[in-house]
């Protein structure tokens, strides 16, 4: 029984994913993939500002070094090239809708203006009258 | 006739309305003087008090100040070099020489940092000039070009007894 217990023991811990640790070179490599990333959000018209300041703690942890730190920034890393694409796409949406939003507001103020050189004079001079309908001429 | 007066009065005014709410979207994202900072501050993160006499691989600090005012995200590598007085480093020359040290600093528009370094030199002589170089990552290209912002340091620096 406790022969069969250590060779399960043993089987389990030869059967354990290694897991390989990162590199200075790697990670590097990692951060400038997922700045690029950010960059085409960015130009797209997403906002990742809160995103390129989690790359820079990544950054920092890879400038001091050693496998936690590493481990630390592939994770980061790795979160924010995820969220990248999703940023794209919803900076592209609200600058669609601010042209749509745009677009509505100068039709408007074009029908508006054509409203004005059309029936402006009427327009005008009912509301004057309206205005004026209390007064009286008199004979000075 | 007053007509024309109203109607015209009436038409400015739709124009500044519809200029007024153009504008901000033309404008948003136009930088003036694209620009961005470095800066070297002394031990006590303030400008002066640099290290002038020191030894070979004695370790000191300072003080890295990076600001970007480019109009986008920026990420920035700051590269620290050793020269002497016969180096040629200028706005549009990197120094040709070997790399002592390297930060990365990655910053938003219109953002600053200021972060704490250790160096340490790996050899002696006088007159030794600590030149600290901005180079900037181009993702078109995908490499760190020089971005024309340097400082340097004299130093004197000695052999370990």
């Amino acid at each position: 029984m406790r022969k069969l217990f250590l060779l399960l023991v043993l089987l389990l811990a030869l059967s354990t994913k290694v897991v390989e640790a990162v590199s200075v070179e790697d990670a590097r490599s990692e951060l400038t993939d997922a700045f690029e990333a950010l960059s085409k959000a960015e130009v797209a018209g997403g906002d990742v500002r809160k995103l390129v300041l989690q790359l820079n703690s990544a950054a920092a942890l890879i400038d001091k070094g050693g496998d936690a730190n590493l481990g630390a920034a592939d994770q980061i890393i790795r979160g924010v090239a995820g969220q990248a694409k999703g940023v794209e796409v919803a900076g592209a949406q609200r600058i669609q809708f601010r042209y749509i939003a745009v677009g509505v507001v100068l039709i408007v103020l074009t029908a508006a203006g054509i409203l004005i050189w059309l029936r402006g004079s009427n327009l005008f001079w009912v509301a004057w009258i309206r205005y004026k309908r209390g007064w009286r001429v008199e004979q000075a | 006739m007053i007509d024309d007066e109203v109607k015209a009065l009436a038409l400015v005014l739709i124009g500044l309305m519809a200029a007024v709410a153009v504008y901000p979207i033309l404008a948003e994202s136009r930088v003036v003087e694209p620009f961005s900072e470095l800066g070297v501050l002394g031990p006590n993160g303030k400008l002066g008090d640099y290290p002038r006499e020191l030894t070979t691989g004695q370790p000191f600090n300072l003080y890295l100040y990076v600001g970007n005012h480019e109009g986008r995200s920026e990420y920035y590598r700051v590269l620290v070099k050793m020269g002497d007085q016969s180096s040629n480093v200028s706005d549009a020359v990197a120094l040709n020489a070997p790399v002592v040290a390297s930060w990365d600093i990655l910053l938003p528009n219109e953002s600053n940092s200021t972060i704490p370094i250790i160096l340490s030199l790996p050899r002696d002589g006088l007159n030794q000039r600590l030149v600290f170089e901005l180079h900037r990552f181009e993702p078109d290209v995908k490499v760190f070009v020089y971005h024309q912002r340097w400082n340097q340091l004299w130093m004197n620096v000695t052999a370990p007894k």
